[in-house]
C-alpha cells in the first residue's frame, strides 16, 4: 500500500528508488538534499497523497532547518531560512515552498512574484505541481516524480 | 506617534486584511471600553471589480493593488480614523506587503497610530465579536483566562493557550496539512466542487459515518498535534479500492463524505477537550475557515457540556470565521488599549509570523 516508486531526473542523468514507507521516502528526500546549492529548482510531481510533501519536508529537514512543513497549498508559497551554519555549504540562505495546487495556469504564479525567487542564486526552491508552470521552469531543473508502485 | 499615545483612546480604527487571496477592510467604532463594527467589506463579495472593470480571479494577490485603495474608500468615506490596523503575517508574502505598505502611507499621511497584527491572533479576536460577549457591554468585552483556542483554516491547525490579551503558547499544531486543506482534497478525490469544506459537508448530511469508516490520525498520540495528510491518503485508497470492485456509487460517496468529516471533526475535539483538561482553561474559543462547519460546532458543544463543564465555550460569529478584517479592528482595539503600536517606517512583513515567539 505504502509502496512508492520515485524518479529523480535532471537532464539526461536519471535515477530511480523504491522506497516503503513515508519514513522511508522521507529519508531518500534528506539524501537527495544534500545535493542541491542557491538557484536549484526541485519540480515535484505525482498524485494527490502520492507523498509530496512527505518528500518536500524531507529536503527541509536535509538542509538542516528545524521547522515543522505544512503544506503550503493554501498561502501558495511558503519561505524557509536555512539555518547560518549551513548556508556555506548549500550556497544558498532561503528555501521556498511552492504548490501550485490551487492555481489554473502559470500566469497567476507570476502574479503572486513567484519569479523573485525561482532560480534565484541565494534560494533553493520547491515546485508542487510543476506541470502547469513548465515553461517558467529553468533548464537545470531537477525533476522528481512519486508513483504510486 | 508616541506622544499622542499618552492619553490615547481610537474612536475610529480602519483595519486591513490582506494575508492571501482576499482583500478585506473593516472599521471598528469604539467608546471607552467598547465597540462595534460598523463595516466589513471583502472585495470578492463586492462589485469593486465589475465597477473598475476587472475580473476576481480565484488568486488575486497582486489584484489587491488594484482593490484595495476603491475598497477602503468604500468602507471608511473621506473620515480619517484615528488608528490604522494591518495584517503583517503569517500569509502570503507578496499579498501581505500590499495591505502593509497601504497601511504605512496612511498612517504617514494620517499621522496616525498603525498597529500591527498577527493574523492568528485575528482569529482569536473574532470570537469577540460573539453576540454574548458584545452584549455584556457598559463593562469590558471580555472572555474568562486561561483560554484555549482551536484555529481550524484552510492555511491553519493550531491548538493555542491563550493566557492574557497578548500570551500565547502553542500547544499543538498540523504536522503536515491544515483541516480545511484536508476537507478541499478529500473533495477533489470525490469530485466535489471547491470550496471543499461546504461540499462535503452538505453530502455528508445524506451519509452514514459508521458505513464504511475511516481512520482517526492521530487520535491516541498522546500529545496535541493533528495530521491530515494520511487521512487524505486512505480517502484516496478506499475510493480507488471501491472503483476497483464498483462499489462507488453518490451514495457510498456520501457515507464517505460523513466518514471523512466525522474522523476530521472527532479529532478535532477530543484534541481540544484534551487540552482543555491538561491545561484547567476556562475557556474554549473556535475560530477560522473550518469554524463554520456546523457539524463542528455541535459536536465541540456537545463534548465541552458533557466532558469539560463549567468552561465557557465561544464559537466565532458564521460571518466572522472567514478571513475578514473585522476580527484585525477587534485584535487592534486589544493592542491600541495597550498603546501597543508600529511605527510607519519599521512596520515589518514577516510571512512566518509566530505569536507564540514573542
Amino acid at each position: 500500500m505504502n509502496k512508492r516508486i520515485i524518479t529523480i531526473r535532471q537532464g539526461k542523468k536519471k535515477f530511480q528508488h523504491h522506497t516503503r514507507s513515508s519514513a522511508h521516502t522521507r529519508a531518500v528526500a534528506k539524501i537527495f538534499a544534500k545535493s542541491l546549492r542557491g538557484g536549484s529548482v526541485v519540480a515535484l510531481s505525482g498524485e494527490l497523497g502520492a507523498g509530496k510533501t512527505v518528500f518536500a519536508a524531507g529536503i527541509v529537514a536535509g538542509l538542516g532547518i528545524k521547522k515543522i512543513v505544512t503544506s503550503p497549498t493554501f498561502v501558495l508559497m511558503m519561505l524557509y531560512a536555512i539555518p547560518k551554519k549551513n548556508q556555506k555549504r548549500f550556497c544558498a540562505t532561503q528555501l521556498c515552498h511552492i504548490d501550485t495546487y490551487r492555481l489554473s495556469h502559470g500566469k497567476e504564479l507570476v502574479d503572486v512574484g513567484v519569479e523573485e525567487y525561482l532560480g534565484n542564486k541565494d534560494t533553493i526552491t520547491i515546485i508542487e505541481w510543476p506541470d502547469k508552470i513548465h515553461n517558467l521552469l529553468v533548464p537545470q531543473t531537477v525533476y522528481v516524480r512519486i508513483e504510486f508502485e | 506617534m508616541k506622544q499622542s499615545a499618552k492619553q490615547f483612546n481610537p474612536k475610529v480604527i480602519l483595519a486591513i486584511e490582506t494575508s492571501c487571496d482576499e482583500t478585506a477592510i473593516a472599521v471598528l467604532e469604539a467608546n471607552a471600553d467598547s465597540f462595534r463594527i460598523t463595516k466589513s467589506l471583502i472585495s470578492s463579495q463586492q462589485d469593486i471589480h465589475m465597477q473598475y472593470g476587472g475580473v476576481v480571479p480565484e488568486v488575486a494577490a497582486r489584484a489587491h493593488i488594484t482593490t484595495i485603495i476603491p475598497l477602503i474608500r468604500k468602507g471608511i468615506g473621506r473620515t480619517i480614523p484615528d488608528a490604522i490596523a494591518v495584517t503583517a503575517g503569517p500569509g502570503l508574502i507578496t499579498s501581505l506587503l500590499v495591505g502593509v505598505h497601504t497601511a504605512r502611507a496612511l498612517s504617514y499621511i494620517y499621522r496616525k497610530p498603525l498597529i500591527r497584527v498577527n493574523h492568528i491572533e485575528g482569529h482569536i479576536y473574532a470570537n469577540f465579536l460573539e453576540k454574548k460577549i458584545l452584549l455584556e457591554q457598559g463593562r469590558e468585552a471580555t472572555i474568562p483566562f486561561p483560554a484555549l483556542v482551536l484555529i481550524v483554516s484552510g492555511g491553519h491547525t493550531e491548538l493555542i493557550l491563550m493566557k492574557d490579551h497578548g500570551q500565547y503558547q502553542r500547544i499543538g499544531k498540523t504536522l503536515d496539512d491544515a483541516a480545511g486543506e484536508a476537507f478541499d482534497k478529500a473533495a477533489k478525490i470525490f469530485n466535489l466542487p471547491y470550496p471543499g469544506g461546504p461540499s462535503i459537508a452538505n453530502r455528508a448530511v445524506f451519509g452514514d459515518p459508521f458505513r464504511s469508516p475511516l481512520p482517526f490520525p492521530m487520535l491516541h498520540s498522546g500529545n496535541c498535534s493533528f495530521s491530515f495528510s494520511g487521512l487524505k491518503t486512505a480517502v484516496l485508497y478506499r475510493v480507488r479500492d471501491l472503483k476497483k470492485n464498483k462499489h462507488y456509487s453518490p451514495e457510498m460517496r456520501d457515507h464517505l463524505c460523513a466518514s471523512f468529516q466525522h474522523s476530521v471533526v472527532s479529532v478535532l475535539v477530543a484534541k481540544t477537550i484534551r487540552a482543555a483538561k491538561q491545561f484547567g482553561v476556562a475557556s474554549i474559543l473556535l475560530g477560522g475557515g473550518v469554524a463554520a462547519n456546523i457539524a463542528l460546532r455541535e459536536s465541540l458543544a456537545r463534548a465541552v457540556s458533557t466532558m469539560h463543564p463549567h468552561t465557557e465555550l465561544i464559537l466565532s460569529p458564521l460571518q466572522y470565521c472567514t478571513d475578514n478584517a473585522a476580527m484585525i479592528a477587534v485584535a487592534a482595539f486589544f493592542k491600541a488599549k495597550k498603546k501597543d503600536f508600529a511605527s510607519p517606517f519599521a512596520c515589518i512583513t514577516d510571512p512566518s509570523w509566530d505569536i507564540t515567539d514573542e
